[in-house]
C-alpha cells in the first residue's frame, strides 16, 4: 500500500500580525507542522505499520524554509518526502486551494498512491479545502472530517465528525482521499534515532517545469485585494491591576450574578 | 445577468437555521448583481423542505429528490447538471461539514474558482470577498472572476426573513448510480456522560493554554470552589484530558450559560460558533490579541497561572 500525506508548514504569529497590504512580514513567526497534519502523518504511519508492503510518502508546497519542518515528519516515519516550489509562487501572497490541487495532483499522477491523507485545514491559510479538490482533480474517492479509519479491500469505513456532536458512520471505495480530523489518534513524537536517520532520508524537490510541460496551467484565479486586521464592534471592559486585583473583579463579576455563594 | 444559486443545508428532514444566513448572502449578492436568487434543494421531500425557505427574494426553489441522505457524489451531480442549466453567476453553500465535503469538488469539476469560508461578500464591479486566515488574526480580502463558488460562514448575515412565493421547479436529471462510491451507514450522537455541559449555568472552559494534564487540578477545584461545571476546547478533548461531552464548539456542544469562563482559549471560529448564547462571557488569556476578547464581555490579559490560584482564593 502506498500512502501519500500532503502535509503543511504553518507559521503561527507571535502575538501581532506585521503586514502590508499585500503581504505578510514573516519575521516574527515561529514556523511548525500544521497540527491537522500531525494526525494526518500518524494516521499514515499506523496504516503502513499494519500493512504489509507500505511506504508513506510526503508532498509539500514550501519554499526551503520548510525543510526542517519536512525532516521532522522523516522524522516520525515517514518513508520519503517531496517538496513543491516554484519561482512562480514566490510572487504568490498565498496559495489559492485550486491551485494547491493542481499542483498536487501532479505529483499523485508521478508516485500513484492507493490512498491520501491530507488534514482537515491549514491554520495559515484556513481554506479547509485541499483534500477535496485534490480528490475531485486526480478522480479519487473523498470523505472529510475523519476520525476513524478502518480499511478492508477496496473499500474505507469512516467516522466523519459532523457538527453538534453528530458522527457520521459512512463507506468509501478507494482509491480515496481522507481529510483527518484531529483527535483521531495520538501523534508520535519522532524519537531520537528517527530523527537521526530522517538525514538520510530522500527529501525531494520539484518545480513546476518538473511537474508540467505547460507551468501556464499553474495560475491562480483568486487575487489577493488587501490584507487588513479584523475588526470588531464587540465592546469589552478589561480588567486592570495585579493578578489578585484583576482576580477579585472576575469574582465580583461571577457573584453578583447570583453564583459561588455571592 | 445569470441568477445566483443557492445551496440549501439540511440534515434528516429539517433544514439547518443557518441555511437562512446564506439565503440572505445569496440575496444580497443578486441584489448587487440585479439578477435572481435561486435556491436548490436536494434530498428526501425536497417539496416539503422548500415550503420552509420559500422567503421574500427567492425567485424559484429547484428541487431534486432523492431518498439517500447526505451524498456529495449526488450532490456534485445535481449541482454540476443544475449548473449547466441556468448557468449561474456564482454558488453560494455554507460552509459547514456539508459545504466543504463537496464544493470544493464541484469547483474543480466545473472549473471556476472556489473561495472558501467568506464573512463578507461584495460585488461592486467584482466579486470580492473576505476571508480569515492565522487563527483569525489577519483577514484578507479576496477578488475572483465569475462564476465562482463560495462557501459562507454560518452565523455571520442575519437570518430573518419575510414569507416569499417563489416557483418550484423539480429538477430531472437522472444520477449515474455507478458514480456513487460514498454511503452513509449511520449516524451517532455523543453519548452525555454524568455531565450535561448544554444545561450548566456556570462553566469554566479551559483551553491549550493550561499546557498540561496535571494542570486540569488547578481548574477543578477553582471550578468546584465557585460551583462551576468544567467545559474545554477541542485540543483539551483530542488529548483525552477529558470526555468527548465537555467539548464547547461547532463539532462539539453549543452552550448558553449565564456565565462562560474562557481560560487560555484563543477563540477559534469553531469555538466560538459554541458559545455565541452564553449571557456572559468572560476571559482570561495572555496573548491582548486572541480573538476570544473579541466576543467577550469581560477579559483579563494575564497569565492563568497567575490569575487562577488568586480567583480560587476569592471563593474560598
Ligand atoms: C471542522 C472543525 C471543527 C472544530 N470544532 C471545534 C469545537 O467544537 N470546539 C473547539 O474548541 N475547537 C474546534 N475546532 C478547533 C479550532 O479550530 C481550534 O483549533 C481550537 O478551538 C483551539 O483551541 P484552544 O483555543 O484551546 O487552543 P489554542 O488556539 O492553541 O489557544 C490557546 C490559547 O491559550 C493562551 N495561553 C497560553 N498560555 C497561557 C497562559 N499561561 N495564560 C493565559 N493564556 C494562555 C494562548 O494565548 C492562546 O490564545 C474545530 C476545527 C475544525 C476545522
Ligand atoms: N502547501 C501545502 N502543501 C502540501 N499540502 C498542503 C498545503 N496546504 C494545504 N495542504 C494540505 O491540505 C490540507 C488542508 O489545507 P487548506 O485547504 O489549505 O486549509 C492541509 O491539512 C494539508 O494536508
Amino acid at each position: 500500500m502506498r500512502i501519500l500525506v500532503a502535509i503543511t508548514e504553518v507559521a503561527t504569529p507571535d502575538d501581532t500580525i506585521e503586514f502590508s497590504d499585500k503581504s505578510i512580514t514573516e519575521s516574527n513567526f515561529t514556523y511548525g507542522l500544521n497540527e491537522w497534519d500531525e494526525y494526518a502523518i500518524e494516521e499514515a504511519i499506523q496504516i503502513s505499520e499494519s500493512t504489509a508492503n507500505s511506504d508513506v510518502i510526503s508532498v509539500t508546497i514550501a519554499p526551503p524554509r520548510a525543510e526542517k519542518t519536512i525532516r521532522m515528519a522523516l522524522a516520525k516515519g515517514v518513508t520519503k518526502a517531496i517538496r513543491v516550489w516554484d519561482p512562480q509562487l514566490e510572487s504568490l501572497p498565498f496559495v489559492d486551494p485550486r491551485l494547491k490541487a493542481k499542483i498536487l495532483a501532479k505529483v499523485v499522477s508521478t508516485i500513484s498512491p492507493d490512498i491520501i491523507l491530507t488534514g482537515v485545514q491549514s491554520s495559515n491559510d484556513c481554506w479547509g479545502s485541499t483534500g477535496v479538490a485534490l480528490a475531485a482533480e486526480v478522480g479519487f474517492n473523498w470523505a472529510t472530517l475523519v476520525t476513524d479509519l478502518e480499511l478492508s479491500g477496496d473499500v474505507a469505513h469512516v467516522r466523519r465528525e459532523l457538527e453538534n456532536g453528530v458522527d457520521e458512520l459512512a463507506e468509501v471505495t478507494l482509491p480515496a482521499v481522507f481529510t483527518i480530523q484531529t483527535g483521531i489518534n495520538e501523534p508520535r513524537y519522532a524519537s531520537l534515532r528517527g530523527i537521526k536517520q530522517a538525514q538520510q532520508k530522500e527529501l525531494e524537490t520539484l518545480s513546476f517545469s518538473d511537474l508540467s510541460t505547460d507551468p501556464e496551467e499553474f495560475q491562480s484565479n483568486i487575487n489577493l485585494i488587501e490584507f487588513s486586521l479584523p475588526t470588531s464592534d464587540n465592546t469589552i471592559q478589561y480588567f486592570e491591576g495585579t493578578p489578585k486585583e484583576q482576580a477579585a473583579q472576575v469574582a465580583t463579576i461571577i457573584k453578583d450574578l447570583g453564583f459561588g455563594g455571592g | 445577468m445569470s441568477p445566483i444559486l443557492i445551496i440549501a443545508e439540511h440534515r434528516q428532514g429539517i433544514i439547518n437555521p443557518d441555511t437562512f444566513g446564506l439565503l440572505t448572502a445569496g440575496i444580497e449578492l443578486s441584489t448587487a448583481l440585479d439578477t435572481e436568487a435561486h435556491v436548490a434543494i436536494i434530498g428526501k421531500d425536497p417539496e416539503k423542505l422548500a415550503q420552509d425557505i420559500n422567503i421574500d427574494g427567492i425567485h424559484t426553489i429547484h428541487t431534486f429528490s432523492t431518498s439517500l441522505t447526505y451524498n456529495h457524489d449526488i450532490y456534485v451531480q445535481t449541482i454540476s447538471s443544475l449548473f449547466n442549466k441556468i448557468k449561474p453567476s456564482s454558488i453560494l453553500s455554507l460552509h459547514t461539514s456539508t459545504g466543504t465535503d463537496y464544493c470544493p469538488a464541484l469547483a474543480s469539476i466545473l472549473d471556476v474558482p472556489l473561495l472558501p469560508d467568506a464573512i463578507a461578500i461584495n460585488y461592486t464591479d467584482q466579486l470580492e470577498i473576505l476571508h480569515e486566515m492565522y487563527s483569525s488574526k489577519l483577514q484578507a480580502k479576496l477578488a475572483s472572476p465569475l462564476p465562482a463558488i463560495i462557501t459562507v460562514r454560518a452565523g455571520v448575515w442575519p437570518t430573518e426573513t419575510a414569507p416569499g412565493n417563489a416557483s418550484i421547479e423539480p429538477l430531472n436529471i437522472s444520477i449515474n448510480e455507478d458514480a456513487i462510491n460514498f454511503k452513509v451507514k449511520d449516524y451517532e450522537e455523543t453519548p452525555i456522560g454524568d455531565v450535561d455541559i448544554s444545561t450548566s449555568d456556570l462553566l469554566l472552559s479551559v483551553g491549550r493554554g493550561i499546557g498540561d494534564e496535571a494542570n486540569l487540578e488547578l481548574i477543578f477545584s477553582t471550578a468546584e470552589a465557585m460551583g462551576a461545571t468544567v467545559s474545554s476546547s477541542r485540543p483539551i478533548v483530542d488529548a483525552g484530558w477529558l470526555p468527548k461531552d465537555r467539548q464547547v464548539g461547532q463539532s462539539g456542544t453549543k452552550v448558553s450559560p449565564s456565565i462562560y469562563l474562557a481560560i487560555g482559549i484563543s477563540g477559534a471560529v469553531q469555538h466560538i460558533a459554541g458559545i455565541k448564547n452564553s449571557k456572559v462571557i468572560i476571559s482570561i488569556n495572555k496573548d491582548p490579541k486572541a480573538p476570544i476578547f473579541d466576543a467577550s464581555d469581560y477579559g483579563v490579559v494575564g497569565d492563568l497561572f497567575e490569575i487562577l490560584p488568586a480567583l480560587l482564593e476569592e471563593f474560598r
